[in-house]
């Protein structure tokens, strides 16, 4: 395993087969990650009834789910959607009709907490960039007949889509100082909820 | 219902509106609502290593979320403790937190 500095460019791919680190540029770190079969969470959620039901692969920055920076935010009645996707596992307890047809590679995704924890216990500020393949969820209408903006996902019900993982793979670091990984785990004088 | 399942990796449990839930703009209203604890072992808040009293301090925060969110049940002093990014808000976690001092 090799490590590269972190304030050249710093690319972890997680594969199958394990890790494997490498230092390149912007433009051939896209390359050796997002594929062009990868949804991003913009397009994702610019066009949610397009993939309502479907097996993507998602391509976003794991932080308090999959997110990203959209320009256009999904807009719902007067309710305005974080843009970012709510993850849950296939054992999850479902109170949605679509189920998963498959089990969560699990592997995948511990893998990926596990780097995350050791980037919030270090309380980087970056983004961890992945390509999650997984279901969507997502309600058939945001608005009901009576007007009234339906509740989302995740806690409190505050996310606009979820997906069923199924497997997680190409992680990569980029050390651009964009969320505060720390916030993720709470400091040792608080407990979270 | 109270179930397990694996959540953001920093979370001890979360509280899911029921599939009926309508959006209120800084809340949710429903007929039901779910608590799930944390089971991912590579938390610290898999529910499997923690205390019976931790447990409980868990799921007296989670139903004031609950009481907050189904309709007819009151409400509680428990504060909505999530960022409109989803993000955690911490300074509200604090205030839950002194809450329930009281209980520890």
């Amino acid at each position: 395993m090799i490590n590269f500095s972190r304030n050249v460019v710093e690319v972890l791919v997680i594969s199958w087969l394990g890790f494997t680190f490498c230092a390149c540029s912007d433009a051939q770190m896209k390359q050796n990650t997002a594929t062009s079969e990868d949804v991003t969470v913009c397009d994702l959620l610019a066009n949610v009834s397009r993939y309502r039901g479907q097996v993507v692969t998602l391509r976003g920055v794991y932080w308090n789910g999959l997110r990203d920076h959209c320009s256009q935010p999904l807009v719902t009645g007067d309710h305005v959607w974080p843009s970012a996707v709510n993850l849950v596992d296939s054992e999850y307890p479902s109170f949605a009709s679509d189920v998963a047809h498959f089990k969560t590679d699990v592997r995948s995704w511990d893998e990926l907490d596990a780097i995350v924890l050791r980037e919030a216990k270090a309380r980087r500020r970056e983004a961890i960039w992945v390509s999650v393949t997984g279901l969507v969820r997502a309600p058939a209408s945001y608005v009901r007949e009576d007007g009234k903006v339906v509740a989302g996902y995740g806690h409190l019900g505050t996310l606009p889509v979820e997906l069923v993982v199924k497997q997680i793979r190409d992680v990569l670091i980029k050390p651009t100082p964009t969320y505060d990984y720390g916030a993720l785990v709470p400091r040792n004088d608080r407990r979270g909820q | 219902m109270i179930g397990i399942g694996r959540i953001k990796i920093g979370l001890n449990a979360v509280t899911q509106p029921g599939a009926d839930a309508v959006s209120t703009g800084n809340g949710a209203k429903a007929n039901t609502a779910n608590i799930i604890l944390q089971n991912n072992p590579l938390s610290d808040g898999y529910w499997v290593n923690r205390s019976p009293q931790e447990l409980g301090l868990t799921l007296i925060h989670e139903l004031g979320h609950v009481y907050n969110i189904v309709v007819g049940l009151g409400g509680s002093a428990i504060e909505w403790d999530s960022n409109p990014d989803d993000s955690i808000n911490w300074d509200a976690e604090d205030r839950n937190d002194k809450l329930l001092e009281k209980c520890r």
